[in-house]
């Protein structure tokens, strides 16, 4: 398994080594700088020297296997190709609709470049099909660079289920690419675990919604030791509607969300949700963004963000955007940052809880308020992916299951 | 709101829409000294020598000079705007009168008639603390009234704080904001001319707000005033500042820098209210410090001007001290209002309050860009911000960039609630119902929603504001 060079290098080094590696001429030019807004609270440089050894010891894409389920087709391009090559066709050009800002662009487009067709997975759920129960989808092999696009398409009147469980490995570049035709509805829970080692890495979870489209996004992060920067970015057409809750558990991270959430069509509804336990020497970052273009009616944004700061170096920067263009709509976002409310251990504590189990019992409600809004208010304790959520959160934050 | 009122005001109104701008008259120039446009070394002393200024001021005018130089232009905010200013096509200083006037029969009969105009009465000064009117560049009538004295309170202008009370100024001129702080805090250290001086002695108490007027007349003429506030312990003063410019063709820059420094226990209110012409760069710096139970309060009305990049900062530098920045923003056609507010908590039990409200009609900008920040060993840090917005039109913009920074975990709380709406139908439905015409119903809901703005203001900038709001609403109301 490689390791994460922690020497200190110049960073002229790092870019000329870099360069090499990857045999890009003109890296330095593109490669992002500190001074754009989205890379202010999270070093790009930081990912040059993992970014590195990655390349140099990388075992490749770490392919992700789906049961074959129902009308879920998943297949890599390649098979694509001689499977159903009007398909392929048709989601290449679709997938030339997300596209990529100055901030991100070097990511996106090396991520894009380097996966090429053979990295490149596309999970097709069938015009107005159902799914009966959430679709597993898991990392094949997680070691050395994690790199490669992940792409759904849902058709036309299709719903469906899916748990992704994302291992991020020592270095992690992907792209992840939904596209929701209209009417149809997605429930996507992405979890991404690393349960030991360190990892760095630049994700990306990008959504264009149809009309009357839905999308249910829960996005959990329980990384203990992680250095990375998240982007999602979702746009909702007319009537199209988005929900996301999240949480970042993290004790010796540093996590620079950022969702940015862009209104192109009337009556589109967003909702943002998103928790931040921040332990020991974390550095937790949410960036929320909602855009509502002018000439849009009716569209309505709520963000909302609630961090709880429990680390002696623990740092938090919440960020909750909004820009508003038209005048008919309803926005709003609210954020709040504190520790855990003495009032509430008090009031454990009369009833006869130790100061250590009522905070964690206090930490606890934090999470599953998140947890429950997905997975519903009494979750199926056989839920594989429910259990690995709390199991990783047991971890970080030393809390008990009791029944 | 009465019938009567609704109709003086619809009058005032079509007047209004007749004209450019209400207050858009100017006077013909009249220069003593007129600088070249453009800004270089050898102006900067120049300027520095017609003062009189002590060798230190020449010395730190030339450094803050080549800072500006060499500070880059801020790469956020309106970044088109800021990069269309044409620096070398500045007056960076005019004096229009010779000298000090000491009463008011001696102030030129020109300068008289705009003040008058502007309806700034001569009675006011027996009302009011005293009015420190600046004229262009140079302070031209100045009055303190005889009980503020006998106070030790010292209310004058900056130049002649410099001649008269130096060792005050040299102790703590450009101590919070120094001239590399950013580009334009640079250019007003090197160009600066008045701006108010106050210095309030301990345990004072200065119970009547004092007041100065700015005027901008000069063509493409910046304006670089510099405040200096001093509450000693345990005293108390409010200041007031009101701003209106004549319109002209050209863009106007003001580019102020703003001190304020609360000692222990000591309470200062700054309230403003900026109604430049729309064609006037504002781009201003401003900064308190308040020390240990110290409280500062920053009541910000932002009216006019073309662009105004305006973030009133308090540093909460001592145990207990509060910071209180309440803000209003009205961005109209052709408008940026990019405002907001900073609060940095740097000492244990500080607590911080900021209410932010903003308009739009007519494709105007409204930014609200805060920034809370919490350093490591200011345990029990409170924080609440509120900001809201009211979209009058679809094709206006509301943004709002606020950013909290953590690093303290001991009981800090900090909050944060923002909306964005239109003016509600549920709201006008109910009061139309009860017959109020639909124009009178959408203005009281205006007025309403920038009420807890306008009861922290003196009843006559209340009642000024409410007058300028339902102004510039002509045509959303009415």
């Amino acid at each position: 398994m490689a390791k994460i060079s922690i020497q200190k290098k110049t960073s002229e080094d790092i870019f000329e080594e870099l360069s090499r590696a990857l045999n890009m001429a003109d890296l330095k030019e593109k490669f992002p700088v500190r001074s754009m807004e989205s890379w202010r609270r999270f070093d790009p440089l930081n990912l040059v020297s993992p970014m590195t050894d990655a390349v140099r010891n990388g075992t490749g894409f770490s392919r992700i296997k789906v049961d074959d389920k129902l009308n879920l087709i998943m297949h890599g391009a390649a098979d694509w190709k001689k499977h159903d090559e009007i398909f392929l066709k048709k989601s290449l050009n679709q997938m030339e609709l997300f596209k990529s800002t100055p901030e991100t662009g070097f990511f996106e487009d090396f991520i894009k470049k380097s996966a090429g067709h053979e990295n490149l997975q596309i999970l097709r759920i069938s015009k107005n099909v159902e799914t009966l129960s959430a679709i597993e989808i898991l990392p094949e092999n997680a070691t050395g660079l994690n790199l490669g696009i992940f792409y759904i398409y849902c058709e036309e009147g299709a719903k469906a289920d899916l748990n992704i469980i994302k291992n991020p490995g020592q270095f992690d570049l992907s792209l992840i690419y939904i596209y929701q035709e209209n009417n149809s509805s997605l429930k996507i829970k992405y979890l991404d675990e690393n349960p030991g080692a360190a990892s760095s890495g630049v994700g990306f979870i990008r959504s264009i919604q149809g009309n009357y489209s839905r999308l249910e996004a829960g996005i959990y992060n329980t990384s203990a030791r992680q250095n990375k920067k998240l982007f999602i970015k979702n746009s909702l057409n007319e009537f199209a509607e988005c929900k996301y809750n999240g949480f970042f558990a993290g004790a010796l991270s540093h996590v620079d969300h950022d969702f940015y959430i862009e209104h192109l069509g009337s009556f589109s509804k967003s909702e943002l949700l998103f928790k931040m336990g921040i332990l020991d020497e974390c550095y937790g970052i949410f960036w929320g963004d909602t855009k509502i273009i002018p000439n849009t009616r009716g569209c309505e944004g709520y963000q909302k963000n609630k961090n709880l700061i429990l680390g002696k170096n623990a740092r938090v920067d919440a960020i909750p955007r909004l820009r508003i263009q038209t005048e008919h709509v309803i926005a709003s976002h609210g954020s709040a940052t504190g520790e855990i409310s003495d009032d509430e251990i008090f009031y454990l504590m009369s009833r006869g809880l130790s100061y250590e189990d009522a905070r964690k019992l206090l930490l606890r409600a934090f999470f599953e308020d998140i947890l429950r809004q997905s997975f519903g208010s009494d979750p199926d304790i056989s839920n594989l992916f429910l259990m690995k959520i709390w199991n990783n959160l047991q971890n970080i934050i030393g809390m008990e299951i009791t029944a | 709101m009465s019938t009567t009122e609704t109709t003086d005001i619809k009058q005032e109104k079509a007047s209004f829409e007749k004209e450019d701008y209400k207050y858009g008259f100017h006077d013909p120039e009249k220069f003593i000294f007129k600088a070249e446009r453009g800004l270089t070394e050898e102006i900067v002393r120049n300027i520095s020598k017609m003062k009189n200024e002590p060798e230190w001021m020449t010395d730190f005018r030339v450094a803050a000079y080549k800072i500006f130089l060499s500070k880059p232009m801020p790469n956020w905010g309106d970044v088109k705007g800021l990069n269309s200013i044409a620096f070398d096509n500045i007056f960076y200083y005019l004096k229009s009168s010779e000298g000090q006037e000491r009463s008011w029969d001696d102030v030129p009969e020109d300068i008289k008639n705009t003040f008058e105009k502007l309806g700034i009465p001569e009675a006011e000064q027996k009302f009011l603390g005293g009015v420190t009117a600046q004229y262009e560049s140079e302070v031209v009538y100045h009055s303190i009234r005889e009980d503020l004295e006998k106070l030790g309170v010292i209310f004058t202008d900056m130049d002649t704080a410099l001649r008269e009370h130096s060792d005050i100024v040299k102790k703590y001129f450009s101590t919070i904001i120094p001239p590399n702080d950013n580009k334009f805090a640079a250019l007003n250290s090197a160009v600066w001319s008045g701006g108010s001086f106050i210095y309030v002695p301990p345990n004072t108490d200065v119970a009547i707000p004092l007041q100065a007027y700015f005027r901008i007349n000069a063509k493409n003429m910046g304006q670089f005033e510099r405040t200096l506030i001093i509450a000693d312990k345990n005293s108390k003063v409010h200041y007031i500042e009101g701003c209106t410019a004549p319109t002209y063709s050209s863009d106007s820059l003001h580019s102020a820098v703003v001190e304020l420094i609360a000692m222990e226990g000591a309470t200062i209110r700054y309230s403003t209210i900026q109604n430049w012409s729309n064609n006037v760069y504002n781009l201003v710096t401003k900064r308190a410090i308040a020390y240990a139970n110290a409280r500062v309060e920053w009541v910000d009305g932002n009216i006019g001007s073309k662009l105004t990049m305006k973030y009133p900062a308090v540093y909460l530098k001592g145990e207990g001290a509060h910071g209180e920045i309440l803000s209003i923003a009205y961005a109209g056609k052709g408008q940026h209002q990019d405002a907001g507010a900073k609060i940095v908590h740097a000492a244990p039990n500080t607590t911080s309050k900021i209410l932010s409200k903003s308009l739009t009609k007519g494709g105007g900008v409204g930014t609200y860009r805060g920034l809370i920040k919490i350093y490591k060993g200011a345990h029990n840090s409170r924080s609440n911000i509120q900001c809201d917005a009211l979209m009058l039109d679809n094709i206006s913009k509301s943004n709002t960039f606020p950013y909290m920074e953590l690093e303290e975990e001991r009981g800090v709380q900090v909050h944060h609630e923002a909306t964005v709406s239109k003016v509600d139908d549920e709201m006008l439905f109910y009061l139309t119902s009860r017959g109020i015409t639909e124009d009178d119903a959408k203005g009281m809901v205006i007025n309403g929603f920038i009420e807890p703005f306008t009861r922290e203001l003196p009843m006559e900038y209340a009642v000024e504001l409410n007058r300028l709001i339902q102004l510039e609403m002509a045509g959303a109301v009415g």
